[in-house]
């Protein structure tokens, strides 16, 4: 049998972004409207700090989604809140 | 007052038996138990003269004093001597504690008014129902009545400590009862006197208390060698360096203590067996069934569980041997006590003549019968996990699996929760 496994891992995903830096294509889908969005800075006192800023997305599909940039390595991922 | 009863160096004592007066004025010293690590045990006055001291590696012992005798434990006969004595002083009404032979602490709050209604008087009876080489301190703590009893030098007097006087006692008069023989003083140490009698003691007493063994070491080489010292200290500096048992030791050394936990009054149920020739392996084992059987069977029992017992045993080449089984669960089953103790015969360290199981505690009164209707949650839980265990066959291992919370307050949505395999009940 396998062990635990986590749950609600982030998932790469692409994001296109506007001049003002917001994402305005989630995939192939436009992004409607940003809900909110907050940063997120954890584990800065060990070898693998945390900082990201997180966006939820409604999609022009009426799908709520939420997506955060990784503010070290500058790529966008998916997660499940 | 709690009153602290010492007889040094019981365990030693005990071993040498018959030999004492020829022996303990030489250097001797208790050989390692067997099974545990090579450190001397008990040692005699002479051997503690050539800078011996309880617990020094075997090696180093007898570098220091190569006529060393290292004398094998009796802690049969060193139980049984002790056993009588506290019997002695539960005789004069006290409720005593006694967590390691030779040291007993009692309370004698409401024991004075038996004795004359004063101190003195419950020392006197003390004295009288005890040999003459127990040395007795009296304190408002347990820790400063062993200290003052440690302190206690032959005299013939009862002494009262003086507040700043440290380990002198003085004696003050004659002795009441005026007997011609040599007789250990009683060290009492006035109530308010505690703290400014501790002040000059040495650190190294703290080690007499279980869990501080470690702690005066490391106070040493620090540069605080006395309990006045340590008592100047502040709680927060000694709770972050040392932690639990550095608070511990600051209420000591300022002469505060935990209240006394008396023993129960013991029911001794023993059964011994005599071994026909030295015993091995599953004879042993026989044997154990045929004793635990009987204890079983004892009528003191009273339909009681087992909670803790005691394993002995007498050598062929004389000594004997013993160890104390706290069982996991209190149990009345002869199956399970069996394997609790099975394994700790592989521990003798010779051939035995005699193997001996006692109760040491009873536990809650047995149920071992089933239960007349079953309870339905047992039977839902049963009912469960026969049918994971189903799915698992049907599906494989990780077709069921459930949702287990880690950290759900976190921020990072990964760590709050994971998947884990759904535990299987078994009855």
């Amino acid at each position: 049998m396998t062990g635990a496994k986590r749950l609600g891992r982030p998932r790469a995903v692409d994001v296109a972004v506007g001049d003002d830096g917001l994402p305005v294509a989630f995939g192939q889908t436009r992004v409607e409207s940003v809900l909110e969005d907050w940063l997120v800075e954890d584990r800065w006192w060990s070898e693998r700090p945390v900082r990201r800023r997180y966006l939820e997305l409604v999609l022009e599909n009426g799908r709520c989604v939420l997506v955060f940039r990784d503010l070290i390595s500058s790529r966008w991922y998916s997660q499940r809140g | 007052m709690v009153v602290c009863v010492l007889l040094k160096r019981l365990p030693l004592i005990a071993a040498l038996g018959g030999a004492r007066r020829d022996l303990i004025g030489q250097p001797v010293a208790l050989a390692p138990e067997p099974g545990r690590e090579q450190r001397v045990g008990e040692v005699s006055p002479a051997a503690e003269a050539f800078g011996i001291v309880p617990g020094m590696r075997v090696g180093e012992a007898l570098s220091r004093c190569p006529d060393l005798s290292l004398m094998p434990a009796d802690p049969e006969a060193t139980r049984d001597y002790w056993t009588a004595m506290l019997d002695r002083l539960e005789s004069l009404g006290a409720a005593v504690e006694s967590d390691d032979p030779g040291v007993a602490y009692l309370e004698t709050r409401g024991l004075e008014r038996l004795h004359g209604g004063h101190l003195e008087g419950v020392l006197a009876a003390v004295r009288r129902s005890l040999p003459s080489a127990v040395r007795l301190g009296a304190a408002s703590s347990r820790f400063a009545a062993y200290a003052a009893a440690m302190h206690a030098r032959e005299a013939s007097a009862v002494a009262t400590v003086h507040a700043g006087s440290g380990s002198r006692v003085s004696g003050a008069g004659a002795h009441p009862r005026g007997s011609g023989g040599r007789r250990r003083s009683a060290a009492i140490v006035p109530e308010g006197a505690v703290r400014a009698f501790l002040a000059p003691l040495p650190v190294g007493l703290l080690r007499t208390r279980p869990g501080l063994e470690e702690l005066p070491e490391m106070l040493e080489r620090l540069g605080i060698h006395t309990l006045g010292e340590v008592a100047a200290l502040p709680p927060s500096a000694m709770s972050e360096r040392f932690g639990h048992p550095g608070l511990l030791a600051l209420e000591l050394a300022q002469g505060l203590d935990t209240p006394l936990e008396p023993r129960r009054p013991l029911e001794p149920v023993l059964e011994r067996l005599t071994l026909p020739d030295a015993a091995l392996g599953p004879q042993l084992e026989r044997a154990l069934e045929l004793i635990v059987a009987r204890v079983l069977a004892r009528r003191e029992r009273r339909g009681r569980s087992l909670r803790k017992l005691a394993l002995s045993a007498r050598f062929v080449e004389g000594g004997t041997w013993r160890i104390s089984i706290p069982l996991r669960r209190p149990t009345a089953d002869a199956g399970r006590s069996q394997l609790a103790l099975a394994p700790r015969l592989a521990d003798l360290p010779a051939p035995a003549e005699s193997l001996a199981i006692e109760i040491e505690a009873f536990g809650p009164p047995a149920h071992d019968q089933h239960a007349l209707v079953e309870d339905p949650g047992e039977q839902r839980r049963a009912r469960l996990g026969e049918a994971v265990r189903h799915v698992r066959r049907a599906a494989g291992q990780d077709a069921l699996m459930r949702v287990l919370e880690v950290d759900p307050d976190s921020r990072l949505p990964e760590r709050r929760a994971v998947l884990a395999p759904f535990p299987e009940e078994r009855r």
